[in-house]
């Protein structure tokens, strides 16, 4: 049964006032766009089960209501039309066009927009700041204009008056959207790059940070040895067939206690990966994300090459940048180069699965806790799991999940370079986020990104949130942990 | 109530509307849209398949002559001559005006590439994947935005109004956004609202397509033509009850799909062992009703269609949008599990009686009629491909007319008289007692399926002309609140519906023979000698009054097809 078959038995049989909007009921129009626990969903396409006790059902969220499960979308467009979204020739048309199959495939999968309007309703930025960011849907229709041959319009221009680099790329326009369009990577990261190929960005407050991914490999503006530091006490080689990528931020921020704490955890199970120490560099995510496509390319494929030398078969992460990077970034660009990629927390849980280490309690008895999926390392990646079976095995901890998680999880506000290009617009992502924390009445967040920790924290600070400093998962394990098997 | 002014008032954003205001607009007239949906949401943005223009990309030999002769044909010569020549002949010009408004169809090389369809001698329908009418819309909605065109969305036109002299001067609408009503004078309207489908319990339409421009068209005096011709597709969905009806292309019978019922013969090989699955649409669609109605149909009231012996490979690959609509609304894996399908209404060939070249109403003056809503183009049957091509050849046609017709003259006077007894028919249903409207809906459709569905007999119509009858003079209530009351809308359609369905069977009745989509079990042969007409239906004094009148042929004699004797 679909939720638009639930509403016509309400509608029919509970309670004929009830309001909401549907035409095609085959996902084909976009009319019957609403909340159903949380997510953005086609009431059409979506599948009550019938182990589903009870579902919640909201009209999409940023537009008025009209009544009950019926908005008002006036206002998108209003935005839409702002942005002249219709094709801008050079003078008339003359038939034909003349075009090729090649020519178009790009600009096709942009026009499959049914108009539905979850992607805006979904995205964290467009909820905080939609006059600053017109927001995925018109950011879709610009990248579809700006790739169709007979274009002419000044798109890339506009994208960037509209909030081209609001954008935190945390991918949940793309998991709401019915037709399934790659809006992040294939219109928000490829309009960034034209911009730069244009000269037009990133923006200004950009700069440092990709001159020092350029310069020093890091964006934090410090000496390329200063990143191995941590592994000083640790002697691990450099050659090997698993090698930790610990990053940048893990090894550059927070007295650098996530690395150094991972390798504490493998070594008391008998796990000795490889490092490439001082010789390691960025992954390059973030010049992928302002658009320096150029950079990030010769970055990747020498990080790929260096990997390859190294005679790596799997790579282990932590920062959930850098995992997605990696495991997924890389391989869509450069093809499948032949090495596992997987996260600490998989490798981890795979160990406690095979019983090499248990937790001991914590010293206070019972601790409410929540997870805060990295978009990277979740919708980018895949990895919801792992953190949280780990959680869940820690003796006094209680995992206490937001109302928006896992898929649907929200973004903390920093990524996509906005924390560093629009702070303004990620602390007012990140407050949202901290509001969803503060009703669960939970000590503390747990996360497995460093950006997200230390942007959680930023946004507790700027919030007046009683929530306790944010760690990383690894922290917790390092200190829970026990060697040996129970008798 | 507002009252707001324009030269050209559009009524339906599909593709005929919005072509027909993009045209008015291109001739100088301040065009309105009213519409009951969003903008870009109407049936059009669901056909899949096509549209056809004899471009001859894929095949020299096509032509326009060729493209005529096929509707014509499959039409079994009901057709307007006039107008299936002026689709022939006007179609390809069309697709370059949605190319040159941006629409990006496939390419055969560096051209607009064309696919086979059925029913026609050569491949000439130009598409985009499956979702032409997707594209078709969009692109018709950007055309619109470009030229600013006004969208009135979520209004209900209950009524068209005329001056004394008898001459349309504007319409009268609900904005059940609010629940406020809204006059609209005009001096030229255009009605392109769609079709009926909804009348039936089962079809592939949208919910908006419940004959509301058939209805409002008949009470203001216009004559109706063909509207026993209801097309039913033989394959829609049968579960889940949302998407009853919902399509199942022929190109899985195409791709080797094989009918079966549920003791797992194979029975189209009792109906046309010749062509089995590839029977016409009507001969499949009735083979499959005959199964169900016999009891040999599933539980849930279908057949099996059965691709599952083709290999996941290739099914995935030729049919990957049904393997997804089923999956996504029905948890069926088509390449491991037969589909449930069984015959879905399709489409309304008849209509408001036009113009063949201005698609002006015979009967009003400044009314013009386009898309599904007006009859003539297709006759007894449609090829598939040519409902898109329909909506922009007349679409774009009554638009000029339209605004030909407003640019020369002054706003005409409206009574608001009118305006004020429309009003209080709106209002009746929140004051009475009586049934709910959705429950009497259903009991229409039921009536309908029966009644007025694949097989039809005089006995059958005459007990569904009653029925149908009892609904229609049941009271109704609807519940308090103004606010989108999906209540009320229905009550309007309701009215609508009843009106449209008495006009079919009416129609059925008074054709005694059977032609195209209309099949009489009492009468089962096609029969030159009486059924070279045009049923005609008007609206007198509440009755439905019956003519005829007989076909405008020009070019092609009715000869018999493979089939008909």
């Amino acid at each position: 049964m679909r939720v638009l078959d639930a509403l016509h038995h309400i509608h029919d049989n509970i309670d004929g006032s009830l309001s909401y909007r549907w035409i095609c009921r085959a996902g084909q129009c976009g009319s019957c766009s609403i909340l159903v626990n949380g997510k953005a969903v086609l009431a059409c396409q979506e599948e009550v089960k019938e182990t589903d006790e009870a579902i919640t059902l909201d009209p999409l969220p940023i537009f008025p209501v009209i009544k009950d499960l019926v908005i008002d979308p006036g206002e998108a467009y209003d935005k839409l039309m702002k942005c002249e979204p219709y094709l801008k020739r050079e003078g008339k048309y003359e038939r034909p066009d003349v075009l090729k199959t090649e020519d178009i495939a790009d600009v096709k999968k942009f026009r499959e927009c049914i108009e539905c309007w979850c992607c805006v309703s979904a995205c964290p930025v467009v909820n905080q700041v939609w006059d600053d960011y017109f927001g995925p849907m018109v950011m879709r229709k610009l990248c579809e204009l700006k790739v169709d041959l007979r274009d002419v319009g000044e798109r890339v221009d506009t994208a960037l008056n509209e909030g081209l680099y609001h954008c935190t790329t945390c991918r949940n326009c793309w998991e709401v959207c019915p037709q399934d369009i790659e809006i992040p990577e294939k219109a928000i990261e490829h309009m960034r790059a034209l911009a730069v190929d244009e000269g037009k960005g990133p923006l200004d407050s950009h700069n440092s940070l990709v001159q020092s991914i350029k310069n020093y490999r890091n964006p934090w503006i410090m000496p390329r040895a200063r990143r191995a530091k941590w592994a000083k006490e640790f002697d691990l080689k450099d050659k090997g067939e698993l090698m930790f990528y610990a990053g940048c931020s893990p090894s550059l921020l927070f007295g650098e206690r996530v690395p150094s704490n991972i390798i504490k955890i493998l070594k008391r199970i008998g796990i000795e990966p490889a490092y490439l120490g001082k010789d390691e560099g960025c992954c390059g995510s973030p010049l992928l994300k302002v658009g320096e496509r150029k950079a990030y390319d010769a970055i990747a494929k020498a990080n790929i090459a260096q990997m390859k030398a190294a005679g790596v078969k799997t790579i282990m992460t932590t920062c959930a940048g850098c995992h997605k990077s990696w495991a997924v970034d890389y391989k869509e660009f450069f093809g499948d180069y032949g090495i596992e990629v997987r996260h600490v927390t998989e490798i981890l849980l795979d160990a406690y699965k095979k019983g090499l280490f248990k937790f001991k309690d914590l010293p206070k008895n019972h601790i409410r806790v929540s997870y805060h999926d990295p978009c990277h390392l979740g919708r980018g990646s895949g990895v919801y799991d792992a953190p949280r079976e780990l959680i869940k095995a820690i003796p006094g901890l209680e995992l206490i999940e937001t109302e928006r998680n896992r898929e649907n999880s929200h973004c903390c506000g920093s990524g996509g370079g906005v924390k560093t290009g629009r702070p303004e617009v990620a602390i007012k992502v990140g407050q949202e986020r901290i509001r969803m924390f503060d009703k669960l009445d939970v000590e503390y967040v747990i996360t497995c990104c460093p950006w997200c920790e230390q942007h959680i924290d930023d946004s507790i600070a700027a919030s007046g949130s009683c929530l306790g400093r944010t760690k990383d998962l690894i922290e917790i394990i390092e200190e829970t942990m026990e060697i040996g098997r129970d008798e | 109530m507002d009252t707001i002014e324009c030269d050209v008032l559009v009524i339906g954003s599909g593709g005929a509307g919005a072509r027909a205001a993009i045209e008015a607009n291109e001739s100088g007239a301040n065009v309105l849209i009213v519409s009951k949906t969003l903008e870009g949401k109407a049936h059009t943005v669901m056909a899949e398949g096509g549209i056809n223009a004899a471009l001859a990309h894929r095949d020299p030999n096509d032509s326009i002559e060729e493209h005529f002769r096929d509707t014509v044909e499959e039409g079994v010569f009901l057709n307007d001559q006039i107008m299936a020549e002026l689709l022939a002949r006007e179609t390809p010009d069309r697709v370059y005006d949605l190319e040159g408004y941006g629409a990006v169809f496939d390419r055969i090389g560096e051209r607009i590439a064309q696919r086979p369809f059925g029913g026609q001698s050569h491949p000439r329908t130009c598409y985009v994947g499956d979702s032409t009418g997707h594209e078709m819309i969009m692109t018709l909605v950007e055309e619109a935005r470009r030229r600013c065109i006004a969208y009135h969305s979520e209004v209900f036109v209950t009524k068209l109004l005329k001056d004394r002299s008898g001459s349309i001067c504007g319409a009268f609408g609900l904005d059940f956004r609010t629940g406020t009503y809204k006059l609209y004078r005009a001096k030229a309207v255009v009605l392109a609202t769609g079709g009926a489908g909804r009348v039936f319990k089962v079809t592939s339409n949208p919910h908006e397509a419940s004959g509301d421009g058939y209805a409002i068209a008949m009470r203001a005096g216009a004559t109706l033509q063909d509207m026993e011709q209801t097309q039913f597709h033989p394959t829609g969905m049968v579960y889940p009850a949302s998407a009853r009806g919902i399509l199942v292309t022929e190109a899985i019978r195409g791709e080797g799909g094989v009918l079966l019922n549920k003791d797992g013969e194979r029975f189209m090989s009792r109906y046309n062992p010749d062509q089995m699955e590839l029977s016409p649409r009507d001969q499949v669609a009735r083979a499959i009703y005959t199964e169900i109605q016999e009891g040999r149909g599933t539980e849930m009231g279908g057949v099996y269609l059965d691709i599952t012996h083709k290999g996941k490979e290739h099914i995935m690959e030729k049919l990957p949008r049904m393997v997804k609509q089923f999956e996504k609304f029905a948890n069926v894996d088509i390449t491991e599990t037969p589909m449930l399908v069984a015959p879905t209404a399709h489409h309304f060939m008849g209509g408001v009686k036009v113009d063949p070249y201005t698609c002006e109403s015979q009967d009003i003056s400044g009314l013009f009629v386009c898309g599904e809503t007006a009859a003539g183009v297709h006759g007894a049957n449609r090829l598939g491909g040519n409902a898109l091509a329909e909506t922009q050849v007349f679409g774009k046609r009554a638009g000029e007319a339209a605004a030909r017709h407003a640019l020369g003259r002054g706003m005409p006077e409206c009574d608001e008289e009118d305006a004020r007894r429309e009003i209080e028919r709106l209002e009746a249903p929140f004051e009475s007692d009586g049934e709910r409207p959705q429950a009497l809906i259903g009991r229409l459709q039921e009536v309908m399926w029966k009644h007025a569905g694949i097989v039809r007999s005089e006995a059958l119509l005459e007990e569904g002309l009653k029925a149908v009858g009892e609904i229609e003079s049941q009271p109704v209530r609807v519940v308090k609140g103004r606010r989108f009351n999906l209540e009320w809308i229905d009550f309007i359609e309701l009215r609508n519906m009843t009106l449209v369905s008495r006009a079919v069977m009416m129609s059925a009745l008074a054709r005694r023979e059977s032609r195209g989509a209309h099949f009489r079990s009492d009468h089962p042969k096609r029969n030159d000698a009486i059924g070279l007409v045009n049923i005609m239906s008007r609206l007198k004094d509440g009755e439905i009054t019956m003519d005829s009148r007989p076909v405008t042929i020009t070019k092609l004699k009715p000869v018999l097809r493979r089939g008909d004797a």
